[in-house]
């Protein structure tokens, strides 16, 4: 079980890290680029599961995981050859970036962890909607990157449609969703109800504006996910403590 | 696993990685095709960045070995 939690803790501090990134690169015109995203997934990934597996959970743990996590990720981009044309991708790779990525980090880590472990309401509620709503923003965005792959959609036309509107709509549609998700638990006492609030807010917002209902559907199961993600790693790290 | 555990998985995950990402493939590409350098498995052709990001992994492992170790030694 200890091991099942630290995965998906992990797992959600990763995704709210990179759903962060997201953001600030495309309402800054860097570009998000699929190949580049899953690299970054993997390393920050990997740095904080091994972090939180063969270490420990903390405030210490944290930090020294978001600083190594971004520092390796900028060692790979140092060393590994440019596949992309740097005329068409601007691309997170100065040396700055790093300083970004670990506030990120840090953001993503200590929402998990306050989530956690916090005895304080507000706290704890701030730290579940951040990592509720922002891992389900980057299960969606990355939904809809590898189906414009898997569609034969070019690297370079897909840049062009990642734009910041793409984003902030089903993020703050998110945010919304697990609010209200929130709320109707405090109101109704009733487990399932939050889910389903968090989740018909983002389905009738991403619905409404692609005009997709796969898309739609597929928000609401990011909402389902993500709910069972950071109540499986919370109840783990409780029956452990 | 004990410290001495960690602290040899530690060296040797940080030299291998450190190898495979620090040293530029010109260097040691003729002494090194063994070191899978332009190798197929499973029909994925081995780029120089896959080993790029396996040494970013090994070093990864070396790291929270080592931190491991510091932690133990407290």
């Amino acid at each position: 079980m200890k091991t099942y939690s630290n995965f998906l803790f992990s797992l959600a501090v990763t995704a709210v890290m990179n759903a962060l990134d997201m953001i600030y690169h495309l309402a800054t015109g860097w570009a998000v680029h699929l190949n580049y995203v899953a690299i970054k997934l993997t390393v920050i990934f990997l740095a904080t599961f091994m972090i939180t597996q063969f270490i420990g959970i903390g405030k210490e743990e944290g930090i020294a995981a978001s600083i190594f996590g971004p520092l390796m990720f900028y060692v790979y981009y140092v060393f590994a050859g440019p596949t992309l044309n740097r005329e068409i991708f601007r691309l997170d790779e100065q040396f700055w970036f790093i300083f970004l990525h670990i506030l990120l980090m840090m953001i993503a880590y200590f929402a998990a962890w306050n989530f956690i472990s916090s005895k304080k309401f507000w706290t704890k509620t701030v730290g579940f909607v951040i990592a509720v709503s922002f891992t389900s923003a980057a299960l969606y965005a990355l939904f809809v990157m590898i189906r414009w792959k898997s569609a034969g959609i070019e690297e370079e036309t897909a840049a062009k449609m990642m734009t910041f509107g793409f984003i902030i709509i089903p993020t703050t549609a998110y945010i919304a969703g697990s609010i209200l998700g929130v709320i109707a638990e405090r109101l109704s006492k009733k487990r399932f109800m939050d889910v389903l609030a968090a989740a018909l807010v983002p389905t009738v917002i991403i619905g409404f504006f692609t005009k997709e209902i796969s898309t739609a559907v597929f928000s609401l199961i990011f909402v389902f996910i993500s709910y069972y993600m950071v109540h499986t790693f919370k109840s783990g790290f409780m029956s452990d403590a | 696993m004990e410290k001495r555990g960690w602290l040899i998985l530690g060296i040797v995950t940080g030299i291998c990685g450190s190898f495979y990402e620090f040293i530029p493939r010109k260097t040691i590409k003729s002494a090194a095709e063994f070191l899978l350098f332009d190798a197929n498995v499973l029909g994925h052709r081995i780029r120089h960045n896959d080993l790029i990001l396996a040494g970013t992994i090994l070093l990864i492992i070396s790291f929270v070995s080592f931190y491991k170790v510091y932690k133990l030694s407290k």
